[in-house]
């Protein structure tokens, strides 16, 4: 078993071919070796990371991803989720973005994957003011630059 | 708030016509939609053993355009990875276009089994001249040069009626002719 502190101070024990899925901890494992002492994850709290074992939990078994794998490659850029994970992902925004940045802290691709493929679909076919109002984004463009913009690329307008 | 590099990871994932659209969200999503089509493109490229500036510089001196599947993925992303590269380039630039993929080790294939793809051999029907075949021989990719037979490179585009086909990328831009049905 490994033990992981979360930022919150929750001591969670987890089966280590469960939590392998994290090349973050698969690598400090193997780098540091058996240990007593609890991996301390400063930027995941206890709620999330319940979230982050469900996942690894429900793959467990699954093959992991090559080592070798450029984590800058972007990989499959469909939007098609699998069944499981769109139920999965279906959470609050807040939670959503807490597991992406946290898929992404722990190293675990598939869920980056999965997590980085829901926003996008949440934002495909949105206009620009909603996307706004999605992202609590302040729009920093100047009238005239807004409609220079909208003219260069009017086709896209046409929905 | 999600860090720079996975906002861009979550706009490489998007249809053109979304990443044009969320450039006018804020300066910021501007950049990323910019970054985000270089990017697009400069991954395909590289897997052709291709910088994306020579390539660049190339179409530009060539009035030759990036057509064919690479067009369409980078219009709609998708789990698909074109196995081979198509350049649509006028007939009197075709010389120097292809000096140019022989300079980046591209050799031009003769054996007639590796030959060009059948193509309509009535010239007014489809505006081709000829179509050469290139191969690099480490990488072992393929590129296509589809000479047109008139002084613009997008005739043979434009007697090709598919949707998949009408899109094209020029030193000057990214151009999706049916965006609505595409």
């Amino acid at each position: 078993m490994v033990l992981l502190l979360t930022s919150d101070n929750e001591m969670f024990s987890v089966a280590e071919d469960v939590i392998k899925r994290s090349a973050y901890i698969k690598n400090m494992l193997e780098d540091v070796g058996e240990s007593d002492l609890p991996i301390p994850l400063p930027n995941v709290e206890s709620n999330v990371l319940v979230k982050i074992l469900e996942y690894c939990e429900h793959y467990r078994g699954e093959p992991l991803p090559a080592s070798d794998v450029d984590p800058a490659e972007i990989g499959d850029r469909s939007l098609d989720i699998a069944d499981w994970d769109q139920k999965y992902m279906a959470v609050d925004q807040e939670m959503l973005f807490e597991i992406i940045l946290a898929a992404n802290y722990l190293d675990i691709k598939s869920l980056l994957d999965v997590g980085c493929k829901t926003v996008a679909k949440m934002m495909k076919g949105k206009s620009s003011e909603e996307i706004r109002t999605l992202f609590n984004i302040a729009n920093d463009f100047t009238p005239e630059e807004e409609a220079q913009i909208r003219k260069e690329n009017a086709w896209a307008e046409c929905r | 708030q999600l860090p720079t590099e996975l906002k861009l990871s979550i706009f490489h994932r998007l249809p053109l016509r979304d990443v044009v659209h969320f450039s006018y969200v804020s300066l910021q999503f501007r950049l990323f939609a910019l970054h985000c089509l270089r990017r697009r493109l400069s991954d395909i490229l590289t897997a052709y053993n291709l910088d994306i500036y020579s390539v660049f510089l190339s179409l530009d001196r060539c009035n030759t355009v990036v057509a064919g599947s690479t067009a369409l993925e980078i219009v709609c992303p998708s789990s698909i990875t074109p196995n081979n590269l198509d350049f649509l380039c006028p007939v009197t630039e075709s010389n120097l276009f292809i000096s140019y993929l022989r300079h980046n080790d591209y050799c031009v294939m003769v054996d007639p089994t590796f030959g060009p793809p059948s193509i309509d051999e009535d010239p007014g029907q489809n505006a081709i001249s000829t179509v050469v075949t290139l191969l690099h021989p480490t990488a072992q990719t393929t590129i296509h040069v589809i000479v047109s037979s008139s002084s613009s490179a997008l005739a043979p585009l434009f007697l090709s009626h598919s949707t998949f086909a009408m899109n094209f990328i020029s030193a000057s831009g990214f151009y999706c002719c049916y965006p609505q049905l595409t």
